[in-house]
Formats: C-alpha cells, sequence, structure tokens
C-alpha cells in the first residue's frame, strides 16, 4: 500500500498499557498502520493482582490469519512482530502461519520477523517452559531479522547466566553459531551494579553496549514498549542495528519512564519522605507521547563500548 | 489524564469501529480503555471476513472487574457496534456504574444504513430500553435510518424529521442529538449532497455536506470518536463541535481517496487507470480505501469555525 505497514501480534487488554496497547499507538504516532492481532483479551494485566477474560486460542488465532490472508498479502508487510504467546500452542500456530508467508516469498519484498521471545523476567519465567523450544525452533527458520529478550530471556535462551562481559560475549557467540539470526539486541543487561543494552550484528560480528540510566522502580509493559521503538528505529535505519539505533531508542524509552514515574509519584501525592515507588503499572504513553517523534540518535553515542 | 471507555468493534487489518476511533482520541490526550465487541480479521465490506464476537458473559466479567476491582473513572463513553442483543443488554445493566462520576455517554446506535439492518431486528428493543433508563444517554448519533428504527417514525420530509428528533428530545429525555446523515429528498436538493442535522437547547440547525460518490466505511465511527473530543473542548457547543468534526471527517476523506488513487495507480503501473469507486463486497477496491486515519493524524486537532454553513431548521421549513 501507500505507507509503512506493521503487524503486531501481543496481547490486548481493555485498561492499561501492556502488549498491543503499549506497542500499537507510539508505532502510529510515528506514522506507521499498524495491524494488530491480539492474542488475548484480558481487562487488564496481571500486575493488578486479578483480571477477567480470555487468551485466544490457536484456532482462532489460525482462523483470524487465514481470513485476513484472503483479503491482504502479507508480503506487503514491512514488519512482522511477534511478542507475548500465551502457551507453545499458541506460539507454534502463529510459527506455523509465518512460515508459509516466508517461504512464498521468493525475491521481492520480504518483511522483517521481529521476534520478542517473550519468557520472564527478573528470574522468574511467567509462560510455560514449554514455549522455549518453540522460540529455538523459530531462530532456527532463517527467517527472523532481529530478536528483543531481556536479560533473563537470553540467559533462559542460552544456558549462560551474563555476570561479566566475557559471559556476554560468549553467550552471544555461541547463540549466533547456533541459530540464525541476523541481529540480537538485549534490552538490558546487569553487570557490576551498571544496566547496558547489547546490540549485535550477525554478518559484521559488530557487539556493543550502552549504558541505560536506571530508574529505580519496575514498569509493567516496559519490554513491550522497547521492542515497539526499537521496530520503528530499526526500519528507519535500514535494518541495521548500530549504536545511533539504540541510543535513540534508549534514550526515548528512558524519557517516558521517568514521565511515567513522575507522573505516578504526583498521582498517589507521593513526597520525599515516602517510601520510593517500586512499581509502574500504566507506562504513560499518550501523556509522553512528544518523546515518541524526538531524535535522540546522538544523545549517548560518547558512552558506546565495542566490546 | 482524561479518560474514555470505547466498545466498539475490532478489526486487525483497516480502519473501522475502535480501530478508526481510538487513535483519533489517544492524540487528543485520551486515555482510551478499549472493549472490542467483535475481533474480525478485516471489516465485512470486503465481502469475506474471519473472526468472532464477544460472549455476553465475558462482557460482563471486564466490565465488572473494571468498576470493582480497578475503579476507573471516565469521563466519557463511547459505544458503536455491537453484534447482538444480548451483549447490548450487558452493557445497559453497567451503564449506570459506568457513569458513576458524571461521565457523559455517546450512543452511537449502530444497526444499518440506507434501509438495510446488519445487526438482528432484536437489537432495535435494547437500544430503546437503553434510551429509557434515566438521564443514561447524553448525546446520541443515528442516521436517518438509525432514527427511524429507533423511533419508529418513517421520515418523509421535514416535518417527520422533527417529530422524530423530537421524540428522542422529549420521550427519551437526550439532549444532544445529531443525524448524521439524511438524505438530501428530505431536503428538496437535487444535488448528491446529504445533510447532518443537530439538535440541543441551541435550536436545530442544518449543515449541507457534499459527498464523495465512494462507499468509505468507519466515518460514522471516526464521526462519533471526534464529537465527543470537541464537545469536551468546546464546552458541549453541539453545532461548533459538529461543525468543526464534519470539516475533520472531509479533510479525512479527501485525503483518503487521493491516496487511494494513487495507490491503486501504483499498482496499475498505469496513469489511465479508471475512476475508482470503492464497492462494497469488493475487496479488490475496499483495499485502497480504508481511512488514512494514521495520515491524518495532524487534522484531529482542529479548532477552527468550520467549514460547513449552518442553517436554522426553522428557516427551512417556511
Amino acid at each position: 500500500m501507500d505507507n509503512k505497514s506493521l503487524l503486531s501480534i501481543s496481547s490486548h487488554v481493555v485498561h492499561g498499557y501492556v502488549g498491543n496497547r503499549v506497542m500499537v499507538f507510539p508505532l502510529q504516532y510515528a506514522g506507521w498502520d499498524v495491524d494488530a492481532l491480539n492474542t488475548t483479551n484480558y481487562s487488564n494485566h496481571p500486575g493488578y493482582g486479578s483480571f477477567t477474560g480470555s487468551p485466544t486460542t490457536p484456532d482462532s488465532l489460525v482462523e483470524i490469519i487465514e481470513g485476513l490472508k484472503k483479503i491482504h498479502d502479507f508480503r506487503t508487510y514491512d514488519i512482522i512482530l511477534t511478542g507475548y504467546a500465551t502457551t507453545a500452542d499458541v506460539l507454534q500456530a502463529i510459527k506455523d502461519e509465518l512460515i508459509k508467508v516466508f517461504q512464498k516469498v521468493g525475491t521481492g519484498k520480504r518483511p522483517r520477523w521481529i521476534v520478542d521471545p517473550i519468557l520472564g523476567d527478573n528470574g522468574r519465567l511467567y509462560v510455560s517452559e514449554k514455549v522455549i523450544p518453540v522460540y529455538k525452533d523459530i531462530f532456527s527458520t532463517g527467517y527472523v531479522s532481529l530478536i528483543t529478550p531481556n536479560q533473563f530471556e537470553f540467559e533462559t535462551l542460552t544456558g549462560v547466566k551474563l555476570e561479566s562481559w566475557q559471559d556476554v560475549k560468549e553467550a552471544i557467540n555461541e547463540f549466533d553459531q547456533t541459530y540464525k539470526i541476523e541481529n540480537i539486541v538485549i534490552s538490558s543487561v546487569s553487570i557490576d551494579g551498571q544496566l547496558y543494552c547489547v546490540g549485535y550484528t550477525s554478518s559484521t560480528k559488530k557487539l556493543f553496549s550502552i549504558p541505560i540510566r536506571e530508574i529505580p522502580c519496575n514498569f509493567n509493559g516496559c519490554g513491550d514498549l522497547f521492542t515497539a521503538l526499537l521496530s520503528n528505529a530499526f526500519y528507519n535505519n535500514n535494518f541495521a542495528i548500530t549504536p545511533e539505533l539504540i541510543s535513540d531508542v534508549v534514550t526515548k524509552l528512558h524519557k517516558i519512564l521517568e514521565f511515567s514515574y513522575e507522573d505516578e509519584c504526583k498521582k498517589q501525592n507521593h513526597t520525599s519522605t515516602d517510601e520510593p515507588i517500586k512499581l509502574v503499572r500504566d507506562i504513560r504513553v499518550i501523556g509522553a507521547k512528544e518523546f515518541l517523534v524526538r531524535d535522540y540518535t546522538h544523545e549517548l553515542l560518547h558512552e558506546v563500548v565495542y566490546l | 489524564m482524561k479518560s474514555l471507555l470505547s466498545v466498539q468493534s475490532h478489526v486487525v487489518h483497516g480502519y473501522v469501529g475502535g480501530r478508526a476511533a481510538i487513535f483519533p482520541l489517544q492524540t487528543q490526550g485520551w486515555e482510551v480503555d478499549n472493549i472490542n465487541t467483535v475481533n474480525f480479521s478485516n471489516h465485512t465490506g470486503y465481502g469475506s471476513f474471519a473472526g468472532s464476537s464477544l460472549a455476553p458473559e465475558e462482557l460482563d466479567s471486564i466490565l465488572t472487574q473494571l468498576e470493582t476491582k480497578l475503579n476507573v473513572q471516565y469521563k466519557a463513553l463511547v459505544s458503536g457496534y455491537i453484534p447482538n442483543a444480548d451483549l447490548i443488554r450487558t452493557l445497559s445493566q453497567h451503564l449506570p456504574r459506568l457513569k458513576r462520576d458524571g461521565g457523559y455517554y455517546l450512543l452511537d446506535p449502530v444497526m444499518g444504513d440506507n434501509n438495510y439492518m446488519y445487526v438482528d431486528k432484536s437489537c432495535i428493543k435494547e437500544y430503546q430500553n437503553i434510551l429509557l433508563l434515566d438521564d443514561l444517554v447524553d448525546i446520541i448519533t443515528p442516521n436517518q435510518f438509525e432514527l427511524e428504527l429507533l423511533t419508529g417514525l418513517r421520515i418523509t420530509c421535514k416535518l417527520t424529521l422533527i417529530q422524530a428528533i423530537n421524540k428522542l428530545h422529549q420521550e427519551y429525555n437526550i439532549p444532544y442529538i445529531v443525524i448524521t446523515s439524511v438524505s438530501g429528498e428530505i431536503f428538496d436538493s437535487q444535488t448528491n449532497d446529504i445533510f447532518c442535522v443537530v439538535s440541543s437547547s441551541q435550536g436545530c440547525k442544518v449543515f449541507k455536506v457534499p459527498m464523495i460518490k465512494s462507499y468509505f466505511t468507519g466515518v460514522g465511527d471516526l464521526f462519533s470518536a471526534l464529537l465527543v473530543d470537541r464537545l469536551e473542548k468546546n464546552d458541549m457547543d453541539l453545532s461548533t463541535s459538529v461543525n468543526q468534526v464534519l470539516t475533520i471527517v472531509s479533510w479525512t476523506l479527501k485525503l483518503t481517496h487521493k491516496s487511494a488513487l494513487l495507490a491503486q495507480r501504483a499498482a496499475a503501473k498505469n496513469e489511465n487507470a479508471g475512476e475508482l469507486v470503492g464497492k462494497i463486497n469488493d475487496a479488490d477496491t475496499m483495499k485502497y480505501l480504508e481511512l488514512r486515519i494514521i495520515q491524518a493524524r495532524d487534522y484531529y486537532s482542529y479548532d477552527g469555525p468550520g467549514e460547513f454553513v449552518e442553517t436554522d431548521m426553522d428557516r427551512l421549513l417556511d
């Protein structure tokens, strides 16, 4: 069609900002036509303690994808993004449907497949471990352009605990030899008490890190927003992972999180003598929209380290 | 932040229902919670689609969760396409609680157009029941056909139109009424124009709107969403708000039509491609005519006087 377009396969919640709800608006605001395929229909995310609604079954996902294929050529997407898949069956169904698309591509335009292998965070799985081998199968297909795990997910996928830069290098090398992925971005890795974002490109073997200014608080939906911002930057940067791109994404994310944190403090009438706020359940993507269209490509370049 | 609940359809691809309403509202600073009444691959105008409707029990459990556990407070509620009577009834049972914080409710009673119903007849009674509940509906945006279905009055002339509008004001106590499209015949128009009629305590006004000869979908959904936003910004001044909304919608349609022609020509690689007219149930033309909701982003904040001429209904009666 006449605009950049993207298919995002992730969760839907009626209230709050995780999954597609935290990804679709930032991408739309950056000018994308975003097709949103929902893997859940929940009232809210589980971080609230309870929720209602239901996950989309593998059968109905396949039915919707097949229905969509009748009226729309998936090869015209610039990016296909897969995020939260509730079960191994759901992920397998998505994989099978997308593989059919990539097998048909031939020499024509090919959507870039970005996979956020959503498994868990901070040492805890929040999906069944049966999902892990399905992600590994997906990485072996040769169709994935970029993956965006967090530290826990990359450790789970490689079996290597990341405690030093040597560990990071070895894990990335081994991963690169095992699977056929063009680019890897680890959204955050903690080394010696400092957080870093790590980028790697298989064809050049270039591996680099950029430090992240940490806000000592958890943000639900943060990883999903990171992947959305990265997808837009990846397209704008001719599908190359470079320090400029990571600088832009990491800074945008930080600005949005900082805005959200301050807004949460206001909402709770938080004062400096109170216990610090440890959790922000809803990132303020709407309120922070001005940051989505700013350019931060040079913000952190002086802090880049090649490994 | 001002928050809003939108209850409408979801399609994976294209722009109707929530997909035409939510992004414009978000760009104007609304925190939009959205309940998807259906989850379809695409809108039905393509001739084929897949997916399913929300189960009434699930709507009930989601709304209960929002009200009792999350304690949501909405400044506005919008409902659009709801596929069956059970879902309308379930929503209506929750409306008093959803409105307890004084938010206003825009009901778009989506049932059909041009004498064709695309929901079951049983929906009419459920919408009428909502209207009978005490002062729940603040704004209603039916088209001419939907106005006939709700009031049971056949609209054949200006007088019957006014009778139907008055019935909504008097019997159902609805303060803000917008009949989004009334056919030219009612106003003795010889051209292809349609008319938008608004009625509130400010009186009854008519806007003449030139029609683009094509089939677009999602226009009514975009209209309702923008109207909620404009009414909030204009202190509930209905005719100013509607004029602004008609202006934004007409720019969006022109942009859509222009982009569609370019896209079609690029696809045909032929500068002499024929006139593009969207036809229902024709995927080949439909795919070009999806509203350019994303590209129209900068239109949504329009707060000028509006491009349309407003005429008092009284003057037209002479």
